[in-house]
């Protein structure tokens, strides 16, 4: 008994002890991991050139939470688009780097010369996960399934521009006489009026084919059983613990390297390093706290993916609240007196300028093209007497911001710059909802905010921030109204050559720049870092992780 | 005794339409609108509308309330927002992964926490009696999300003996480490109240009798002390339980373990009313039947305890 005692005594002892110099370990423990892993990658190195892509193995990917859904019709969260378009496809879809629209279902496509009529090729031989050859049909079922009301898409507008998509909404018509099919593997979508960026709305994960006979065999639970023509299909699905991904061997491009690839729901990001050092998780973000170790590290540095994503930080002016909203030149003043190199070294350098409202990556994207507002706190000065406040603006004025912890320390810097130029600003974190309210209804006059797109396009910046159209809650929080902008946005929107659209846009930075209804911070950079033996991934500026060519160095 | 269980079960009912009703004003004075989350960032409001009126939340505040206690008292939960899954098959699935992690916390602290205070109390004012005295002490000061790293880090990334995350059927090695995060701080805990109890019993007359008569140590302890102290040692693990209950969403988040707290907690940033709801009238129903059960066992503790 007593010799018991002392044994489980000295083990309580122990366990303490080793809690205690845990963090003197941790340094060992990791140049321990980064020699294994070094070897690891000198042998991929080495077997790589000759044997070119493997098949086989499985990737272990995460996201933050269970996605809970995968029905096209449905998707709207992060979780679920980071991994959609690896099930999920339609017409067209987005290259691994997010960066061009590649054709998918759609074999060629034509465009009639006024923009109107799209007529769709498809593939021979494109199938579905189940087996069954993908028709025009099929497209035409899962377009106006979108459409439908009961099914509740958050997607829907992406198609109300087809000709007879109100109706069909309203209940006048039994389908959408936009959306015709000429013969079995040939569609035809009439619009309303011409739109470009209509190709990239067809990328979009939302806009993905589904069969009419497994929708309608699962009902309600079609999004836990999703069937669609992506390069991976659904396979075993724990609820808040993993989805797998299995290799879809019909695929039209050809099966994935990969036997499939699983993503675990791991929430706590030091889990997901823990995780990754444990070698049970191939890819995970980096953290702050973590960034200086895998950049510093000679494997793991080799290992970051980045991806400049198409997001926009700004400050939004109300224009139509004085001072800001009144003075263009007090604007210019606030742009020219941020210190943004401060604030991206707070982000340890994942971010960057932002000159205007377009992230780079997008057509129509030209740095050489944009008025620049290098930081200048003269210049700024300057600017604040020739609006009439020398002596800086009276008062103090509100910046609404959703309630995100970093967001703040990023704000406390803007105001400390803005200081010094005499402008006084408070930090107002506001819950979600009453942000978007304030933003839509105009209850505010300065507003941080975020700009992400739904589809890979300047359009989604522009028209919506932008174009009088959408004053207020269509997205002109500024309430910004040029009628050369408009003009400009508009025919963009009608222009399908693409040099002719990027000029256009081009000329509404140029406006941008003078006026500045938005006053632009930074654009997001995403890193992420994975393990040596994973080859050819990239992460995308469009938040996704595409696997169909990713291989694995074993 | 029966009537008793059946009155305390009966009580249940009041409790849980309050809880119901609390959640309800709270899920609607909380700013953050199901129909503009279902919609995504930046959706049109037009899209807004839609969903807002095919999800009936265009409805009287007072009608959507009345509408969902029927529906609760038919027992039908309902759908979640998110997934349009029914919540009873999502609860089936992560309530007992709670139960399971729960468990194994409270019988792993439970065993090792009365043993140490056992031992502290037997050697009091010894060595050892420190020693388990600072050990409890310092557990009870720990961050719970530090101890889960350094845990973490040792047995997973230093030693590999163990995975630092993620779930395993049944009672397998994926258990371990959360269900010692949790039962770490409750062990000193337990150390202390079963050491203070012991003790009290310790000084009095009839253990002294006991000793008097020649009886040996460690009979003394398993006949007339432990029996005696049990009272304040099964209200301490009983109310740790439901202390354990409620802390444990953060342990399933840091673990990746796929259990009711991490599913509430994804229900209420998604502001998803049927799946929160449901979750916390079950951890409800759990806290009340740990103090139901915990009553009872007095009674079998001690004779002298009636209830009618």
């Amino acid at each position: 008994m007593k010799s018991m005692q002392h044994v489980l005594l000295t083990l309580c002892v122990a366990l303490l002890a080793s809690l205690m110099v845990a963090c003197a370990a941790l340094p060992i423990s990791s140049t321990d991991s980064t020699g294994a892993a070094q070897s690891d990658d000198s042998q991929a190195s080495e077997s790589a050139p000759s044997e070119g892509p493997r098949m086989g193995g499985v990737v272990i990917g995460f996201v933050s939470s269970d996605p809970k859904n995968f029905d096209p019709a449905a998707i709207a969260g992060w979780d679920q688009g980071v991994i959609a378009p690896n099930l999920l496809e339609g017409l067209f879809r987005l290259s691994p780097d997010g960066r061009e629209i590649e054709p998918a279902i759609a074999e060629s496509f034509a465009v009639s010369d006024d923009g109107t009529i799209w007529t769709f090729h498809l593939r021979q031989g494109a199938k579905f996960h189940n087996g069954r050859e993908i028709t025009a049909d099929d497209f035409k079922y899962s377009f106006e399934r979108v459409l439908n009301p009961a099914t509740r898409s958050p997607k829907a507008w992406m198609l109300s521009i087809v000709v007879g998509a109100q109706a069909f909404q309203e209940g006048a018509a039994d389908e959408v006489s936009g959306i015709r099919t000429l013969d079995s593997h040939t569609l035809e979508i009439t619009l309303a009026e011409p739109l470009a960026p209509f190709k990239s709305m067809l990328a979009s994960i939302n806009l993905a084919v589904v069969p009419r006979e497994e929708v309608e065999k699962w009902g309600e639970d079609f999004g836990q059983n999703v069937v669609s023509a992506g390069p991976f299909s659904l396979g075993d699905w724990n609820l808040n613990q993993d989805v797998t991904l299995n290799a879809f061997d019909d695929y039209w491009n050809g099966r994935p390297y990969l036997d499939a690839v699983q993503f675990r729901f791991i929430q706590d990001e030091n889990t997901r390093i823990v995780e990754l050092d444990a070698e049970r998780l191939d890819i995970a973000w980096v953290p702050p706290a973590h960034w200086q170790r895998f950049s510093a590290d000679p494997v793991f540095k080799e290992k970051l993916g980045w991806a400049e994503t198409f997001h926009t930080d700004f400050l939004a002016v109300n224009l139509d609240k004085e001072p800001f909203g009144a003075n263009p030149k007090l604007r210019q003043a606030v742009r020219y007196a941020l210190d943004l190199d401060a604030v991206i070294a707070s982000l340890q350098g994942r971010a960057t300028v932002a000159q205007g409202v377009l992230p780079p990556g997008l057509l129509g994207f030209d740095e050489g093209a944009m008025l620049h507002y290098p930081t200048n706190l003269e210049t700024a000065k300057a600017l604040m007497a020739e609006a009439g406040f020398a002596d800086g603006v009276p008062g103090s004025f509100e910046v609404i911001l959703p309630p995100w912890g970093n967001l703040i320390k990023l704000l406390e810097i803007y105001q400390a710059n803005l200081k010094e130029i005499g402008i006084a600003i408070e930090i107002r974190p506001t819950e979600f909802g009453p942000y978007m309210e304030a933003l839509e209804s105009g209850n505010y006059s300065l507003a941080w905010m975020y700009r992400v797109t739904d589809y890979a396009d300047p359009d989604g910046f522009y028209y919506p921030l932008m174009h009088s159209d959408n004053l207020g809650s269509g997205g002109n929080y500024a309430r910004y109204a040029n009628a050369n902008v408009d003009a400009n946005i508009a025919t963009a929107r009608a222009t399908v050559d693409d040099a002719e659209r990027a000029k256009l846009y081009q000329a509404v930075d140029a406006q941008f720049a003078e006026d500045l209804p938005y006053i632009p911070l930074t654009h997001n950079i995403y890193v992420d870092v994975s393990r040596p033996r994973v080859q050819n991934y990239v992460p995308s500026p469009m938040d996704t992780h595409m696997f169909h060519r990713v291989w694995l160095a074993e | 005794m029966l009537r008793y269980i059946i009155r305390r079960l009966l009580l249940f009912i009041p409790i849980l339409i309050g809880l119901v009703t609390m959640l309800f004003v709270l899920l609607h004075i909380l700013p953050g609108d199901p129909a503009r989350l279902m919609a995504g960032p930046f959706a049109n409001p037009d899209v807004v509308e839609t969903i807002r009126q095919e999800m009936g939340f265009d409805r009287p505040i007072w009608i959507q309330y009345l509408d969902n206690l029927r529906r609760l008292a038919l027992g039908d939960f309902g759908r979640s927002y998110q997934s349009r899954r029914p919540i009873l098959a999502d609860l089936i699935e992560v309530f007992p992964k709670t139960v399971q992690l729960a468990l194994a916390a409270e019988v792993t602290s439970s065993l090792i926490g009365i043993w140490l205070g056992v031992i502290a109390a037997a050697r009091r004012n010894g060595w050892a009696d420190r020693l388990i005295m600072t050990i409890a002490a310092l557990n009870l000061s720990f961050p719970l999300f530090w101890l889960a790293l350094m845990l973490q880090i040792v047995f997973a990334v230093s030693l590999r003996l163990l995975p630092p995350s993620g779930y395993g059927a049944g009672f397998d090695r994926f258990v371990i480490l959360p269900a010692i995060t949790l039962a770490l701080p409750s062990l000193g805990l337990l150390a202390r109240i079963t050491r203070a109890a012991l003790i009290e019993v310790i000084n009095e007359d009839y253990i002294r009798t006991a000793r008097a008569k020649g009886l040996q140590g460690t009979l003394i302890m398993r006949r007339h002390i432990l029996p005696n102290a049990l009272i304040p040692i099964v209200t301490t693990i009983g109310a740790d339980f439901v202390r354990l209950l409620g802390g444990i969403p953060m342990i399933e988040i840091i673990f990746a373990w796929p259990g009711i707290g991490k599913y509430a907690y994804d229900a209420l940033v998604f502001r998803d009313l049927p799946a929160l709801q449901a979750s916390v009238m079950i951890l409800a129903v759990a806290v009340s039947a740990v103090n139901l059960v915990v009553d009872i066992l007095y009674a079998f503790i001690n004779p002298r305890i009636r209830y009618v």
